[in-house]
């Protein structure tokens, strides 16, 4: 449970943190793209590796995360009007 | 009734089926299958091809809606001052022309900033324009859809409020110029401040104040005690007196400053830098506000709803962590809306 808590809380540093860059890049288009591609990828490998601890990773649940990235990417895009 | 149980299902047991963890969804809801989200994805990416194919097709239907106006900004920014008991601010025209100046460069050297790239601070565009300052500031806004959101986000923000309301300024000029910063269509509104040199300010009398621009700061008008950065804070000897800037205005953008400029303060621009004014059937930006939030908000709803019954059931499956998806769409809803509002420097 603790392992469990200090997964999220991971999380949640690597979703903020990648939030406040991309809030303090307004006006620098490519920074923010940037960040927002790293922040995805960092929720994609979190997902990855706290799966991979709890012992069921498997190859939909990386599909899972990878779609659900692509999803956030494009929003992203949407809103930069990219 | 036997066939009752091999007819279609009911509406309930469809709307199960789609949204909720069920045995005959394998314990994930429709919704939320591999192939559900790549239709999303999919659909997404289509959606924004349509958006930036009919917005170029028919702006007059599809487009960024503005309405800001020199004179609303103008009476929104004295009426703070007057709530502040402060005197109001002159429109001047050569702060104006510094201001359009200002955003001509900006768009022409593609940059959102108080120093342009070639390192041309703000006071550059201001002496350029003829005006011996004194104390000078600048505040920067773009994407805002009317006046009143400019001066709000301004008021909001402690300093470029303290700007704003500052007691040395005697004189205001605005630019409001719609053009492509950063590949984005753009409505910048630049706000130039100063007091010349002889002007009598509010604290009493003189003060030798030079500008300087301060990391992190719309602007900062220095004080004789606050430290100067070297690199951008012209001094009084070093104020270049006839610069011109680097983005010259063609001669139809300015019209000649009024020799008296409290009488004629509106002829100082033409209508190209005093109002963006833009009225398509649909704001795209609502549209995208709409469409992100609605989409985000279902995503959120789904992945709460599964991780609350499958916590409840004691589902074991293998599938990601709702609670993960929840989160991480949660902080993305926050950051993708504000940042489809303006901004401001």
């Amino acid at each position: 449970m603790r392992a469990h808590v200090f997964h999220f809380i991971v999380l949640f540093a690597i979703i903020l943190g990648g939030g406040f860059v991309f809030w303090y890049a307004q006006g620098m288009r490519e920074l923010q793209i940037a960040t927002g591609i790293i922040t995805v990828l960092g929720y994609v490998i979190w997902g990855i590796v706290h799966h991979a601890i709890q012992g069921d990773l498997h190859r939909k649940v990386v599909v899972e995360y990878v779609l659900l990235g692509s999803i956030a990417i494009i929003l992203l895009f949407t809103v930069l009007g990219v | 009734m036997r066939g009752v149980e091999f007819s279609l299902p009911g509406m309930g047991d469809f709307l199960r089926h789609l949204f909720t963890p069920h045995h005959t969804n394998n314990h994930r809801a429709r919704a939320l299958h591999l192939d559900a989200l790549l239709f999303y994805a999919l659909a997404l990416v289509f959606f924004n091809l349509f958006l930036g194919w009919f917005q170029k097709a028919r702006p007059d239907v599809l487009g960024y809606a503005t309405d800001i106006h020199l004179e609303q900004l103008l009476i929104a920014t004295n009426a703070k001052r007057q709530e502040a008991g402060l005197s109001i601010l002159g429109l001047n025209a050569s702060l104006s022309q510094a201001a359009a100046k200002k955003a001509e460069d900006m768009f022409a050297k593609d940059y959102w900033a108080h120093t342009s790239p070639s390192g041309a601070t703000p006071w550059e565009f201001v002496t350029a324009a003829g005006y011996q300052y004194a104390v000078a500031g600048e505040n920067l806004a773009k994407n805002f859809s009317t006046s009143q959101a400019v001066i709000d986000a301004w008021i909001a923000s402690p300093s470029h409020r303290d700007n704003l309301l500052k007691s040395n300024y005697k004189d205001i000029g605005f630019a409001i110029v719609n053009g492509v910063l950063n590949g984005e269509e753009t409505t910048l509104v630049v706000q130039m401040f100063g007091s010349q040199s002889g002007q009598t300010l509010a604290a009493g009398g003189p003060v030798a104040v030079k500008p300087v621009e301060a990391a992190g700061l719309p602007n900062v008008v220095s004080t004789p005690e606050a430290p100067a950065r070297k690199e951008s804070s012209p001094t009084r000897e070093s104020l270049p007196q006839a610069q011109e800037p680097s983005v010259v205005i063609s001669d139809s953008a300015l019209t000649a400053v009024s020799s008296n400029e409290k009488q004629a303060p509106y002829n100082v621009l033409t209508q190209k830098f005093m109002e963006s004014i833009n009225r398509p059937v649909v704001d795209i930006t609502s549209l995208k506000k709409g469409a992100l939030g609605a989409m985000i908000v279902f995503f959120c709803a789904l992945f709460i709803l599964d991780a609350w019954i499958v916590t409840r059931r004691r589902i074991t499956r293998v599938a990601g962590h709702s609670l993960a998806h929840t989160m991480f769409f949660g902080i993305l809803f926050f950051i993708l809306i504000r940042s489809l509002g303006g901004s401001i420097l």
